[in-house]
């Protein structure tokens, strides 16, 4: 994984200047992430799932038909998880930071559909209750994913977007799921569908 | 095998009735790659004898004084070619594809006593022929987006290998099998000339084999998984 996670952005950005026709955009977005953690993955799984919702900055580089996209996200759990068994809640917050690169389909008189794939640098945190203390989480990972969105004009430097992104990351073990076991074996499961929706105002344009 | 000759055969014989004249052809190549290629690599040895109940999911273990690193989850390598026949708005699709671990799927954990490492290796590869159709719109010229779906012939391997001191943690095994997985596809193209298109592509499989047995152990191989693959495509009749 160090190869990807060091050599991914560096690639991306170096990529960057061979096209033209740049156009700058930034805007903010706000989402849901149904169970966070996975928990309907995971085997005796007997609880209530993890919801998170999330608030970001995006930052959109369109180079004509390539972009890149960044930004932050910070996902907060406004449903805690209850897995069952050892582990009693799980609240794990994170911040995102995406990177992604893929093509910009224009669609004239509407805006843009844009897909593409990279990966999300991950920051967790939170903990997790279980019957035999707190465990405290803190995880950098990152995890390979793809997105794909829509961009609406209403203006013509402002656009409405709305995105979809799964990511694959998943932590080390960090806790005991059964009390008896002399190893931690649950870990955080980061994978999932995320969905936002928010506003992208382009600072220059084609 | 003969539902999907027979449905390859169906949907040729539906291609031929519609009128071809109005038609486009295309061709695609691509590479790219698929997170979590091969599932879960579950495997009886290794309930039987790790209690492990879901292989790659709940196989990593940690404990203070072991020198363990954590077995993630596969990254696939994806390459596809696939034949296009355009109707206004639909299409049908026939193509092949082949998905290999190339990172991943390895790595040392713990018995189920927490008291012995084992080096662990998963490794999946497979080769597809999926038969799609869909709905695709053209924007002007410039761009076009499709989303569809049908069923693939699916033919792979899955591997695993477990190594440690103790020679009852010692075991590998080897599973080939066929499924017929669904595929749901969304694309999206962008023209760089009258004839000629950059692609991008994420395609969702969802089916496993029947379970195959090596020696006493058993598995299914699991062909599921969602790939992202971009490349370029060529219109023969555009």
């Amino acid at each position: 994984m160090n190869f990807f996670f060091y050599i991914l952005p560096v690639f991306i950005i170096l990529s960057a200047p061979l096209y033209s026709q740049e156009r700058v955009s930034a805007g903010v977005t706000a989402g849901y992430h149904y169970d966070a953690g996975n928990f309907s993955g995971k085997q005796n799984f007997d609880g209530t799932v993890q919801q998170n919702i999330s608030a970001g900055a995006v930052f959109k580089l369109d180079f004509n038909f390539i972009f890149l996209r960044s930004g932050a996200e910070f996902s907060y759990p406004f449903i805690k998880g209850k897995y069952g068994g050892n582990i009693d809640t799980t609240e794990v917050y994170f911040v995102e930071v995406p990177l992604y690169a893929g093509l910009n389909l224009p669609i004239r008189n509407f805006g843009a559909f844009y897909m593409g794939a990279g990966g999300s640098y991950i920051f967790g945190s939170g903990d997790i209750k279980t019957s035999s203390g707190k465990v405290d989480i803190s995880e950098q990972l990152f995890g390979y994913g793809f997105i794909a969105g829509i961009e609406s004009e209403i203006h013509n430097s402002l656009s409405f977007i709305m995105e979809w992104g799964y990511v694959s990351a998943k932590s080390s073990p960090l806790a005991v799921f059964d009390p008896t076991d002399l190893y931690d074996d649950y870990y955080i499961d980061f994978t999932g569908h995320r969905i936002r929706a928010g506003f992208l105002y382009h600072f220059s344009s084609y | 095998m003969h539902k999907i000759i027979r449905i390859t055969i169906f949907v040729f014989i539906l291609i031929g009735a519609l009128p071809v004249y109005s038609a486009e052809f295309a061709s695609s190549i691509r590479i790219g790659f698929a997170p979590e290629t091969g599932g879960s690599m579950h495997s009886g040895w290794q309930l039987e004898k790790l209690e492990v109940e879901q292989g790659i999911y709940d196989i990593n273990r940690s404990r203070d004084g072991f020198q363990l690193s954590t077995i993630e989850a596969p990254l696939g390598f994806s390459a596809a070619f696939d034949l296009r026949l355009i109707l206004d708005k639909v299409y049908f699709k026939a193509g092949a594809g082949y998905n290999r671990v190339i990172a991943g799927g390895k790595g040392t954990t713990l018995d189920h006593s927490g008291t012995r490492e084992v080096k662990v290796k998963y490794k999946q590869w497979s080769a597809d022929f999926p038969v799609t159709a869909g709905v695709t719109l053209l924007f002007w010229g410039e761009s076009r987006i499709s989303l569809g779906g049908g069923a693939a012939f699916a033919y792979g391997n899955y591997s695993n290998s477990f190594k440690s001191v103790e020679p009852l943690f010692n075991h590998s095994a080897s599973f080939t099998s066929y499924a017929f997985p669904l595929v749901a596809e969304l694309s999206g193209e962008v023209f760089i000339s009258s004839g000629t298109s950059l692609i991008c592509s994420i395609n969702h499989y969802y089916g496993r084999s029947r379970i195959v047995k090596d020696g006493s152990d058993y598995a299914r191989v699991d062909f599921s998984g969602t790939r992202f693959t971009a490349g370029m495509v060529k219109y023969f009749s555009r």
